[in-house]
């Protein structure tokens, strides 16, 4: 009995495991086997052109001074911890927020640049962000790998509320 | 009490509530493999080079078994699959509960934006709680072999 119980769980799962992955050949949703993360690359100070595979990153003296200078940050979490403390200006766009997604990203302005950041360096919301901004042509984006946690750890000017 | 947990009407109702809610889990997964991805990744519990394989075959793992335990097939050993599973997703939960990570649990796909948190313990708890009774005493009411 006991045998034939644990017949029936094999069969299950090896019959599940292969229809899964013969699904995932043909779905158009299809995903890779593993994952590819992208490279970080922390934008030096010279200049150097960063080829466009990769994700331009900045510490936070960088982003401080492109803050200072009028860059607009985008906070990649979502509404409920943008609302709670934003980098002050910071525009939220969170990952799967339905309605405003699309709006939200047709009001920037592509040829502007973009600083993207989420909660900290153990996020990767910004990370994707970026991908998916500069897939569609943003030409000067940075992902801000401190992100929110060190921004307000050094006492930054922040922001409070949801977006107007 | 005990005769009510061995009435079969109330297994019956047991069995296609879990049965229902696994098929919806993993329906919605499948819609959206990528993001299920991305909820996985972000436990940061796994190795990288399993969590599209893990992606792949888990939500067809919870579609056919929810199936088979909905038409009343191989309920107990159905039942067991499922239990194994949500001892599994407690687990995860409370490690991610316990590191301080505040994400989505990825549970339903994308279709149910919850976070991982007290709440989504206890509904696994209940299920898993409606999965043991299935898996001792099974339910042959209304199945395909009835």
């Amino acid at each position: 009995m006991k045998e034939k119980k644990f017949k029936t769980i094999f069969i299950l799962v090896i019959f599940s495991a292969l229809f899964s992955f013969a699904y995932n050949n043909f779905s158009k949703n299809s995903i890779p086997l593993t994952i590819e993360r992208p490279e970080i690359v922390f934008e030096n100070e010279a200049g150097k052109k960063i080829s466009s595979d990769k994700i331009k990153a900045v510490k936070f003296t960088k982003a401080e001074k492109l803050f200072n200078l009028g860059v607009v940050f985008i906070d990649a979490r979502d509404k409920w911890d943008f609302s709670d403390g934003h980098i002050k200006g910071s525009v939220n766009i969170p990952e799967y927020d339905s309605d405003s997604y699309e709006e939200d990203i047709k009001k920037l302005d592509k040829s502007d640049s973009y600083i993207i950041y989420c909660g900290g360096d153990d996020c990767d919301t910004s990370v994707r962000l970026y991908q998916k901004l500069a897939k569609m042509g943003f030409e000067d984006l940075y992902v801000y790998i401190g992100g929110w946690t060190e921004w307000k750890n050094n006492n930054m000017p922040i922001d409070k509320g949801t977006k107007k | 009490m005990s005769r009510m947990l061995h009435n079969e009407y109330f297994l019956l109702i047991l069995r296609l509530t879990v049965a229902s809610v696994f098929i919806f889990a993993g329906i919605e997964k499948i819609a959206d493999p990528s993001s299920f991805s991305v909820s996985i990744d972000n436990y940061r519990l796994f190795p990288d080079f399993s969590i599209n394989m893990v992606a792949i075959f888990l939500p067809w793992l919870e579609v056919f078994a929810g199936i088979l335990m909905l038409f009343g097939i191989s309920v107990k050993e159905t039942a067991l699959v499922f239990n194994f599973l949500l001892i599994l997703f407690i687990a995860i939960v409370i490690s991610a509960l316990a590191r301080g990570l505040n994400i989505d649990c990825g549970c339903f796909g994308t279709a149910a934006a919850q976070k991982v948190g007290l709440t989504k313990i206890i509904e696994n708890i209940l299920l898993l709680s409606a999965g043991i009774l299935l898996q001792i005493n099974g339910s042959s009411k209304l199945s395909v072999k009835e």
